[in-house]
């Protein structure tokens, strides 16, 4: 009986999930640091006639499990569970240019003994530096068979597969006349028999790291990184936005030429390409920013980021891992809250997920793009800084110290934190490649698109039809909305909003924002469409500019920057924390944030003008 | 297109938007109730009737949620 199933185990960041992506042809998410996959994924590819199953697991320093994600894999290992598959063989994956740790983890697997097999992965990387590995001689030490692999190159892992093709792989080799040997004597042994490497770290990465790494310049690196990221996507997103705006205006054109004046063609005009058309601008900002995020994602600095951020997590009750986390949160919340499984301190852990919803997803840019587009001026500041894109850092610097103070709140109600210091593995810096950088965009393009023609789309299409149905009476003066179910959900609303300057406009474009935060920009200009006495209903942003004060307009992007306007990160805190009692106190704490600090913000700008 | 037919397109769009929403976010009692309205109609006599009721049968497998262990959080939606 040949082999059916693998599982791909290792330590974090050793290339598992590259090794799974080239193995099964999927397209997991890959960075270069620890702690990017925290639950299983299978997979399957075919060798010969046999469909091969590979389970790729959460990276794990060690069979003692101390966060929920090593426990999953520390269960399939030693077999205690197995959700549903039993791995005829465990591939081992290991960082050829970071042995002394990852052979660690090999000899407590092949303690196990169970069939395994050693991948010595990043084989490229360690010959770049100069180490060279006898793989003959490393299999002989370890007792169990050894393939190279390079994860990142089409025929890497065609040794791999070769060695799959054996009917079965023999269980390793445990001489029970040996002595007990400490693990790390033993793992020094084998290098000294197997490997030869210049120096013990890269040299590169020495010189790096005194500059990124230092207490003062560091922080300095990392908030000139941070600014320019954010300048770059107004500086230069313009010309693209305003080409993608172009090309639906002119198709709202050629539909108004071809269809006759009725119902259809208002669902086309003030629905799909007014809603649609307006949320679809804002692709290439979400790329610019993914593009900065990956980039960083792949060179291996965002590890170095959470190491310098330390004492700051420290000091609000978080901690370092929680900056990983968090960073994803900046894509989403939902892989955020989930990455979160990687923390070992269930209170830490607990303090991430509660603060995560904060930090400002993609899904908040284009109603931040929106606004600052609408009421903030282009205009330079010192000469050559975006005030744009001032303000758009500003938001994001406002959702980074909220998540600090609440954070800080937290530890002050729950003082049974246990000190855990920061143990972080610091990847070899690596320049981006620019496939994987191509590929990334690709798949953020997709997402998005794919939210606009699903979920957008839909919401869209319902806030229309509740916004034109039923049609207004034969003596009607108001505009036609004022008699829809959606005039009337708004107004009857509205009081309840009206102390942070919000019109029932507004109101209602919140709603199906609950479903996903840029349905709002969607719903605004859907409402704003059909509200339009004219049929030049104009941009969004200049409609709003004439028809908000700027203390609605302040007051509704703080109410972005707290409100958890998103019903899939409930469910996933729900789950998560498997408990009502936390989702409750997020939900609460959230709106009740967004509340106090638009009223706050509104009553002040008012009472300024 | 005449207004009638104007209307009766903008109504199936709108219950095709609504099925899609309870698909995301209510999965497992809009499974239930698709079920039970295609047993409904497959117990019924004329042909065509049975017919549609086989065509509305739900998959097997009750559609997961986004709160569920599916591994695609932020790509299925």
């Amino acid at each position: 009986m040949s082999i059916a199933n693998i599982a791909l185990v290792g330590n974090p960041n050793c290339g598992k999930t590259a090794l799974f992506n080239l193995l099964t042809g999927s397209r997991q998410k890959v960075a270069n640091y620890a702690g990017v996959t925290v639950e299983r994924k299978l997979g399957q590819f075919a060798l010969g006639e046999n469909t091969i199953n590979v389970l790729d697991l959460p990276g794990a320093y060690s069979l003692n499990a101390t966060s929920p994600d090593e426990m999953i894999t520390r269960d399939i290992c030693m077999g205690t569970h197995d959700y549903g598959f039993h791995p005829d063989v465990l591939v081992c994956v290991v960082d050829a240019t970071n042995l002394r740790l990852h052979l660690r983890f090999v000899l407590e697997l092949k303690a196990l003994g169970r069939p395994m097999l050693v991948a010595l992965n990043m084989m490229d990387s360690a010959a770049k530096r100069g180490i060279v590995i006898d793989v003959e001689k490393l299999e002989m030490e370890l007792g169990v068979q050894v393939v190279s692999t390079v994860a990142v190159a089409a025929n890497g892992a065609d040794r791999l597969k070769e060695c799959l093709r054996a009917d079965a792989l023999p269980a390793p080799l445990i001489d029970p006349q040996a002595l007990p040997e400490d693990q790390h004597q033993q793992v020094r042994r084998i290098l000294r028999a197997s490997v030869s490497m210049p120096r013990d770290t890269s040299a590169l990465d020495d010189g790096l790291d005194r500059w990124l790494l230092h207490p003062v310049f560091g922080v300095l690196i990392l908030g000139l990184v941070l600014f320019f990221m954010f300048q770059a996507v107004y500086a230069w997103a313009a010309p693209f936005q305003d080409g993608i705006s172009a090309s639906v205006q002119w198709l709202s054109g050629q539909a108004g030429q071809i269809l006759p004046a009725g119902i259809l063609l208002s669902l086309l005009q003030d629905g799909i390409f007014g809603g649609l058309g307006t949320v679809l601008e804002f692709l290439p900002q979400i790329l610019i920013l993914f593009a900065f995020i990956l980039a960083l994602e792949e060179s291996g600095y965002l590890p170095r980021a959470a190491f310098l951020l330390d004492r700051v997590m420290f000091a609000s009750g978080l901690t370092g891992r929680s900056f990983i986390p968090l960073l994803s949160s900046y894509a989403c919340a939902i892989p955020g809250i989930m990455a979160t499984r990687s923390i070992q301190d269930p209170r830490d852990r607990l303090a991430t997920i509660m603060v995560a919803p904060l930090t400002t997803c993609s899904a908040r840019l284009p109603v931040y793009a929106l606004l600052i587009g609408a009421f903030i001026p282009r205009q330079d500041v010192l000469g050559w800084f975006n005030l744009q894109g001032l303000v758009l850092l500003g938001l994001y610097v406002f959702g980074i110290v909220s998540v600090f103070a609440v954070a800080l709140v937290m530890k002050r109600f729950n003082k049974t934190k246990s000190d855990h210091a920061l143990l972080l593995e610091l990847p070899s810096y690596r320049l981006p490649n620019l496939r994987d950088l191509a590929i990334g965009l690709w798949d953020r393009a997709r997402i998005f698109l794919r939210r606009v023609g699903g979920i957008i789309l839909t919401l869209t299409v319902l806030l229309w039809f509740l916004s034109s149905f039923p049609g207004p009476p034969a003596d009607a003066v108001l505009p036609a909305i004022e008699y829809s179910f959606a005039g009337r959900i708004g107004h009857f609303l509205a009081p309840l909003f009206a102390p942070i300057g919000f019109n029932w406009q507004i109101v209602l474009a919140l709603i199906p924002g609950m479903a996903a935060r840029e349905v709002a920009v969607a719903g605004l200009a859907t409402v704003y469409a059909i509200s339009s006495v004219s049929d030049d209903t104009g941009q969004l942003g200049a409609v709003l500019a004439s028809q908000w004060s700027l203390a609605t307009a302040l007051s509704v992007l703080t109410w972005y920057v707290f409100a958890p306007q998103c019903i899939s990160t409930i469910a996933t805190i729900k789950r998560e924390t498997n408990s009502w009692k936390y989702t409750g106190i997020a939900v609460f704490y959230l709106f009740g944030l967004a509340y106090f600090f638009a009223f706050l913000v509104y009553q002040t700008a008012v009472w300024l003008s | 297109m005449s207004p009638l037919w104007q209307n009766l397109l903008i109504y199936a769009l709108v219950l095709w938007c609504v099925w899609r929403l309870l698909r995301k976010y209510l999965p497992a009692w809009s499974w239930q109730n698709q079920a039970r309205l295609s047993y409904f109609l497959e117990s019924k006599n004329p042909l065509w009737l049975k017919r549609l009721g086989q065509r509305l049968r739900p998959a097997a497998v009750i559609p997961q949620g986004c709160n569920t262990h599916c591994s695609k959080c932020n790509a299925c939606s």
